[in-house]
């Protein structure tokens, strides 16, 4: 199975933050923050489609995305905030109660399964 | 019909104090100014929600009352939340940790609590959003994406804003942005520097040196070439009036409040040559409200702990990720957040385990797993109150419809005086 390491960043998006304002049950923000961003590079390396299901995997856990392509380095990828982000992050004692949000070490493996 | 001028939108800290609405039969039909996250919380009722206990449809007074014997007779209850409130609501919530006891804490302690952190070090040379807006002719936006977080801050206040010293707006400023990816923002900016991430720390270090006119060893600094740095560093230099606004790129990422504390050196650094301010680019509406009020009635802003029945401070311990994921809070009263949808799944596991109350105008994920949902009126939409700007100004929300549901204040009050009838009980 094709899969990429890289350098995991979550964050804002205006779909996520229009979607929470419209409530967290509504298509939008369910959509947006099932949505993994690639380099282009990294789909190629994957051979992965936009809209392509991949997995997820960090050292606090593991969860499925629909992929897309952004501009980005190859060593990074960012996901929206949101519940199936949260799966990946971790709680991290000796830091002033901050978890880790951005920069924690993942791998992305392209998912054969066609859900998220 | 009535029209509503001058209403603050409370969904981001830069909270727009110049949208209309109109209001007809008790219901917003429409709203100008605003950005599309802003028109939506507007225009984009909470469904109509009941209280509930164990998922049976209740009272106010029933779910009230649930409440109150649940937070009583727990040993080490957590009150957590509070950003997308008013401030008068805040309070009632410190109250109510202390006479329960408890330890309180903010959604700052996930977001910008390492950068508050910062500041208790160091202080802040800071300014008003009004400032920005009127003389900042360099820009400098570090690990924050505010086109897409707080969409309407460059026309209002940071960019193309025009104001007594920057007439023509956006050409009359210098627009730095610095991020691991080229986020909308950095596509706007005249220098981009793209760090690796977890290396702000090193990047900032190297742009103080050569701030400070060092000569650096190296070609590169934490992915960043020299060229780019001196480039950066002499845009700083000569700025009339320059503000640093950042963003959680430094307060999540490796080194947390130290990133912040080398940010805020920079700006004292720039300030022996120019004048240079610093403003937290904070993300909810109310969370410098949060801080604010946690400050005046315990002396800190967040992650305290009532448990010796005076206040103690103690972020990493007493902040609410760090309790849950020690399995220490054994109860939960959340105010208008979401943690079970936002925390990291050890906490947010944790959460489902021990018994919840909600007060939330919306049925959130955290609501959906409580024991006890109590919805409450929007704040700056169906109750009134006050928030604070990321720049700490206050401003009025106010009501503009009528809800059945009280104000989170008044439902704090009411869970805090159950509370006392059951203790004296
Ligand atoms: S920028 Fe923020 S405060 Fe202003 S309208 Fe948009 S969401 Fe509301």
């Amino acid at each position: 199975m094709a899969q990429v390491e890289a350098v995991l960043i979550t964050g804002r998006t205006v779909k996520q933050g229009v979607g929470l304002a419209q409530g967290k049950r509504s298509d939008l923000y369910r959509q947006e923050t099932g949505c993994v961003e690639l380099s282009a590079a990294a789909m190629a390396e994957l051979g992965a489609a936009p809209g392509d299901v991949v997995t997820v995997s960090t050292e606090y856990g593991t969860a499925a995305f629909a992929c897309r392509p952004a501009d980005l380095p190859n060593s990074i990828v960012f996901i929206p905030y949101g519940p199936p982000a949260n799966e990946l992050t971790g709680h991290v004692a000796g830091r002033s109660g901050m978890p880790a949000f951005k920069g924690i070490g993942c791998t992305v493996r392209r998912d054969d399964s066609g859900c998220v | 019909m009535a029209a509503y001028e001058g209403v603050v939108c409370s969904f981001c800290g830069s909270l727009c104090d110049d949208i209309t609405v109109q209001v007809e039969n008790n219901a917003i039909v429409s709203m100008t100014g605003g950005c599309a996250i802003g028109r939506n919380r507007f225009m984009s009722p909470p469904e109509a929600n009941v209280p509930l206990v164990r998922g049976c449809e209740t009272s106010l007074q029933e779910a009230v009352d649930a409440a109150a014997r649940i937070l009583s007779s727990a040993r080490y209850p957590l009150v957590y939340g509070l950003s997308s409130t008013t401030t008068e609501a805040q309070a009632a919530a410190v109250r109510l940790a202390e006479t329960l006891g408890a330890s309180i804490d903010s959604t700052s302690s996930v977001c910008h609590g390492p950068g508050t952190v910062a500041r208790q070090m160091l202080g802040i040379p800071t300014c008003t959003l009004g400032e920005v807006r009127n003389r900042a002719d360099v820009v400098l936006f570090w690990g924050c994406n505010p086109v897409e977080a707080h969409p309407r801050h460059f026309s209002r206040y940071s960019v193309q804003a025009r104001g007594w010293k920057t007439p023509d707006g956006r050409r009359n400023r210098t627009v730095i942005a610095v991020d691991v990816r080229k986020t909308l923002t950095a596509k706007t900016a005249d220098i981009f520097l793209q760090v690796e991430p977890n290396s702000d720390f090193e990047v900032l270090t190297a742009l103080r040196a050569l701030t400070n006119g060092a000569s650096l060893e190296g070609d590169t600094f934490g992915g960043v070439p020299r060229s780019q740095l001196a480039q950066a560093a002499e845009a700083l230099r000569g700025a009339k009036y320059g503000v640093i606004l950042f963003g959680m790129g430094l307060t999540m990422s490796s080194g947390c409040q130290h990133n912040v504390y080398q940010a805020l050196m920079l700006a004292r650094d720039l300030n022996d040559y120019t004048a240079f301010a610093v403003i937290p680019m904070r993300g909810h509406g109310n969370v410098a409200g949060a801080e604010a009020v946690m400050t005046w009635l315990t002396g800190y802003p967040f992650a305290v702990n009532f448990s010796r029945g005076y206040p103690r401070y103690s972020p990493g311990e007493f902040s609410a990720v760090d309790l849950l994921a020690r399995g220490e809070a054994d109860a939960a009263l959340v105010v208008a957040s979401d943690p079970a949808a936002t925390f990291p799944a050890v906490a947010a596991a944790r959460l489902r385990q021990i018994p919840m109350v909600v007060v939330d105008p919306q049925f959130s994920t955290t609501a959906q797993v409580a024991q006890v949902y109590i919805p409450s009126a929007t704040a700056g939409i169906a109750a009134g109150g006050t928030a604070y700007r990321m720049d700490g100004v206050p401003l009025p929300l106010r009501r503009l419809v009528d809800s059945e549901y009280p104000s989170d204040q008044r439902i704090l009050n009411l869970i805090e005086q159950g509370v006392r009838e059951c203790f004296t009980s």
